[in-house]
């Protein structure tokens, strides 16, 4: 059980910088996951943290110890592959007694790894079977296996649900959890799915473009996104973004958007948006989520904080428990996330209520959170 | 209903079409060895009075006899049997040695690409495509001053040079469809260059092998430009020698044995196609710079 | 530091591995290029001697109406067998694509010649084309006396013998690359030509041919680097001849190099084939491997 530290990672293959200047300060025993869209670096961040990848420079730390040139085989951790990267010539057991056996275990100390991984995660009955007569699931129990008979300090996960159909991977995911939560290593797990890293993560790691945007809570990450690159990747849908202007009626500010038919919805703001002052009659950049503009809040208590605005149906989709109401405010197509209980046709007029203390903004230009 | 009858007919008329010209492709493909066959089973009068395409009158297999081991091809009269052995001598070892040197070029140029690895390697690709007369003066030089000259060992050796190119890419390619993540498990698990190599890439290189050895022994054993200008009477592979055979002046012409012995030459490699069709023609393909 | 040390010899080992094969190709194959280059701007003529005589024999090469004439045999060659083996090849590989009875059969038998060498190739022929005995002698025996089919003796026609044969060898080879390509075609994309009613011949030529574009290229380059390495072919069907009427560059390399002393000679014909190969593959190569 180590802590991880990674201090101004560059790397660089040729003139392209695939990775600038990344940190990362993580606990032992805690669940990062780097989730971002492809071609963000995650993949490559790991690979670096597991020595398949030299760095161009930085320092990468696991405890104490510097292993920022150590050889993958020295780095204490196991990695789960995505596509499993089981030996196809080798039984389940000759895969996991691959690692060890290098590694010179006794004997005795091998079958008991062997046992103990197996029994963990009920593989003990193909133990004998080759990877091409194994189902996906089972596959990524061996992989899984395989690298908990390592006992490493920190594992390595690259995406090991995405091969998986949608009803293994939820099943996959929440076993995950249980073993990291019966194991307490360290992980790094790398993802492009939203809900995974939400589920997952005692830390989220959002990439883009080579960096970490934001490095937070699953909670913070969703309620307090620092920019609009992660404000619009966590969430789904993803929150509304709305030009807006800052305006101010005695000491409170207002906003103003605009329905179809250019009606003014104007949406007023509480005493804690005061830092909006330096944008006062400027163009903002307004974020809110679909699931903060309903026909309905069910809890009483924020009953205060809601607001309504009269808007046009373009359309809606029905999505069982939801339906989603396609909106136009301010020129700007908008989601809104409903309750499908009492479902408007398309056309028609409806009042919804805009959960107001939600409202986020962000910088024009900079295209950072303002707070 | 009549448009579907009349659809049908045109379709059949073009089945039997079809079966047709591929017939008469195969007689085109099959005729010249089914009359290499049949005149190595004739005996010599046969041949001159009758014509190429009758079957024999009176079976003989005296000619094969002959070729093998009587006909006179130079000063000899030992038949094509020495020459024969001389081709095994020289495509064995050649074949081996370059698909061995060849699958560890291959291991590295798919999975350890260093600084330059991709440029070396298209220059090696362009060592299967010079045409060996540029390189047959050098060679003779230097096989001269290496006391390797008109020597088995001589022949092997070139051999192995130029089948490298080949052997490389049949291995690279390859590899390079093994997923890298499986060397990236191997190396956390601890395993280094050779480790992983042997144990976790040689055991599904059975194939690749297959196709590679096939592949060599085609092209070593039906050589003929080293074979004439690297070898003497003593080391000549077959193709030289039913070259001389075949194109002797000195003597009467017997072509059933030519026949024989042309049949003979070719029978290893034939007998590889045959058994290991599916290898030969991935050999080829992979040859096409896929 | 030790273990930098060794971690730098790890990182080190498939350069070692690769290392004998880099020496291998600088020697034998760059170096002996460079080497025979050498050799072709001396005057040697048994032996190699280096007293240089400038571009000479490249000189006399292009004034001598021997090797223009392997030059045209060369271009009669490889065309007509380019295109023989091509268009053969596409009619076979169509036609063995209507999911046809023993498919197996009919490949194994276009094919076949290709484990042949050309030695063997070329002995059979020469029987086959031989007029005394051969085919001429069959026909004529059927009864039709004035025919006549002589071209492996006749000084106009040979070199369309040597085409006959290689041909023979090779159409198989491009028949099943042509055959792979096909194979490979999205069928949906004929599908939808069905359905907007185009002819079967219609979707190959407009449709089909156009996208094997590249295996074409293939197998034109390819083919074209055997016909411009033909030699045993011609050694054994004609030695060259009747006279010098299917001389090829390949012949005239050996001729000179081996046989009629004039090494430096040899050496810049040589030089000539190199850079005609290198004038169609060094293209070829730079797009196959750009493309990865």
């Amino acid at each position: 059980m180590k802590s991880l530290s990674i201090k101004n990672l560059h790397k660089k293959y040729d003139q392209t910088e695939v990775l600038r200047g990344i940190d990362i300060s993580l606990e032992s025993g805690e669940f990062l996951v780097l989730v971002g869209p492809s071609g963000c670096g995650k993949s490559t961040l790991l690979s670096c943290i597991a020595g398949l990848e030299e760095i161009t420079s930085g320092s990468i730390k696991l405890g104490e110890k510097d292993i920022t040139h150590a050889s993958p085989k020295d780095r204490e951790l196991a990695m789960v592959f995505q596509s499993y990267a089981l030996y196809p010539n080798m039984t389940v057991r000759q895969n996991i007694e691959f690692g060890l056996k290098i590694s010179k275990y006794s004997k005795e100390e091998i079958e008991n790894r062997i046992q103990s991984a197996a029994s963990m995660l009920q593989i003990k009955e193909l133990l004998n079977r080759k990877p091409a007569q194994l189902s996906g699931g089972q596959r990524q129990r061996i992989a899984i296996a395989r690298s908990i008979s390592r006992e490493p300090s920190i594992y390595l996960f690259d995406e090991p649900l995405s091969n998986l159909d949608a009803e293994l991977r939820v099943r996959m995911r929440a076993e995950i959890k249980k073993l990291h939560k019966k194991v307490k290593k360290t992980i790094v797990y790398v993802t492009h799915d939203q809900i995974e890293a939400m589920t997952l993560a005692d830390k989220i790691a959002i990439m883009h473009n080579g960096t970490i945007q934001q490095f937070d809570t699953p909670i913070n990450v969703y309620n307090n996104p620092c920019n609009l690159f992660t404000a619009g990747f966590i969430g789904s849908p993803s929150m509304n973004f709305i030009d807006v202007k800052i305006q101010k009626n005695g000491n409170k500010y207002f906003i103003n958007l605009k329905n179809e038919i250019q009606e003014d919805n104007f949406l007023y703001l509480d005493a804690s948006y005061e830092y909006l002052e330096k944008y006062l009659n400027k163009e903002v950049i307004a974020g809110i989520r679909p699931e903060h503009m309903q026909n309905g809040f069910r809890s009483l208590e924020i009953s205060h904080e809601l607001q309504d605005l009269k808007a046009n149906i373009s359309f809606s989709e029905y999505t069982g428990a939801d339906a989603f109401l396609f909106l136009k405010l301010n020129d700007t197509d908008v989601i809104a996330r409903v309750s499908s209980d009492d479902l408007k046709a398309d056309g028609e007029n409806i009042a919804l209520k805009v959960w107001t203390k939600k409202i986020l903004f962000f910088d024009k230009k900079t295209e950072n959170r303002i707070r | 209903m009549d448009v579907i009858i009349k659809e049908k007919n045109s379709n059949k008329i073009s089945r039997i079409l079809i079966y047709l010209v591929l017939s008469i492709f195969a007689i085109y493909f099959l005729l010249p060895v089914f009359v290499m066959i049949i005149t190595s089973l004739k005996d010599i009068n046969e041949i001159k009075n009758g014509n190429i395409l009758s079957m024999p009158q009176h079976f003989t297999i005296q000619p094969w006899i002959d070729a093998w081991q009587n006909a006179r091809i130079g000063a000899s009269a030992h038949g094509i049997k020495p020459y024969f052995i001389n081709s095994i001598m020289i495509t064995v070892p050649a074949v081996l040695i370059s698909s061995i040197i060849g699958s560890f070029n291959g291991y590295v140029f798919a999975k350890w690409k260093f600084k330059g690895s991709d440029l070396f390697f298209a220059f090696l690709l362009f060592g299967c495509f010079i045409p060996f007369q540029v390189i047959l003066l050098p060679m003779s030089q230097t096989l001269g001053k290496l006391g390797l000259s008109q020597s088995v060992f001589g022949l092997i050796f070139v051999h192995i040079v130029y089948g490298i190119s080949f052997t490389s890419l049949f291995f690279r390619n390859f590899y390079v469809s093994i997923p890298t993540e499986l060397i990236n498990a191997a190396k956390i698990d601890g395993a280094g260059f050779f480790r992983i190599f042997f144990k976790i890439l040689l055991p599904v290189s059975l194939p690749i092998f297959m196709v590679c050895i096939i592949w060599q022994m085609t092209q070593i054993w039906n050589d003929f430009l080293f074979g004439v200008t690297f070898s003497d009477v003593s080391t000549q592979p077959v193709t030289v020698a039913l070259n001389n055979l075949v194109n002797s002046t000195s003597s009467v012409k017997r072509y059933n044995i030519d026949m024989a012995a042309a049949l003979i030459a070719v029978a290893p490699t034939l007998i590889a196609y045959i058994v290991s069709g599916k290898y030969f023609v991935k050999g080829l393909m992979a040859g096409a710079v896929k | 530091m030790m273990k930098s040390k060794l971690k730098y010899l790890e990182n080190s080992i498939p350069k070692f591995v690769v290392t004998p094969t880099f020496l291998i190709m600088i020697i034998f194959v760059y170096g002996f290029i460079m080497w025979n280059f050498v050799l072709s701007l001396t005057n040697s003529k048994l032996l190699p001697m280096y007293n240089f005589v400038g571009f000479k024999q490249y000189i006399e090469l292009f004034g001598s109406s021997k090797w223009w004439l392997a030059l045209e045999n060369l271009f009669i060659f490889s065309s007509l067998f380019i295109a023989s083996c091509i268009a053969i090849g596409l009619l076979l590989a169509i036609f063995i694509d209507q999911k046809i009875r023993f498919e197996g059969v009919f490949r194994t038998i276009y094919l076949y010649p290709m484990a042949l060498s050309f030695i063997a190739t070329g002995t059979i022929w020469q029987w086959m084309l031989n007029p005394g005995l051969g085919l001429q002698k069959f026909v004529v025996e059927m009864g039709f006396k004035n025919f006549t089919f002589d071209w492996l003796v006749d000084t106009k026609m040979a070199i369309y013998t040597i085409v006959i044969a290689a041909v023979w060898q090779s159409t198989g080879f491009v028949m099943i690359l042509l055959l792979a390509g096909l194979r490979g075609i999205n069928g949906e994309v004929i599908n939808a030509a069905k359905i907007d009613g185009a002819s079967m011949p219609k979707i190959y030529w407009k449709i089909i041919i156009p996208q094997l574009r590249p295996v074409f290229f293939s197998s034109i380059i390819i083919l074209l680097h055997i016909a411009i390495k033909t030699f045993d072919l011609v050694v054994v069907m004609t030695k060259g001849g009747p006279g010098y009427s299917t001389i090829l560059p390949s012949i005239f390399m050996y001729q000179y190099s081996f046989s009629r002393n004039k090494l430096a000679y040899g050496a810049s014909s040589a030089m000539i084939m190199l850079l005609f190969v290198m004038i169609f593959v060094v293209p070829y190569l730079y797009n196959e491997l750009r493309k990865r």
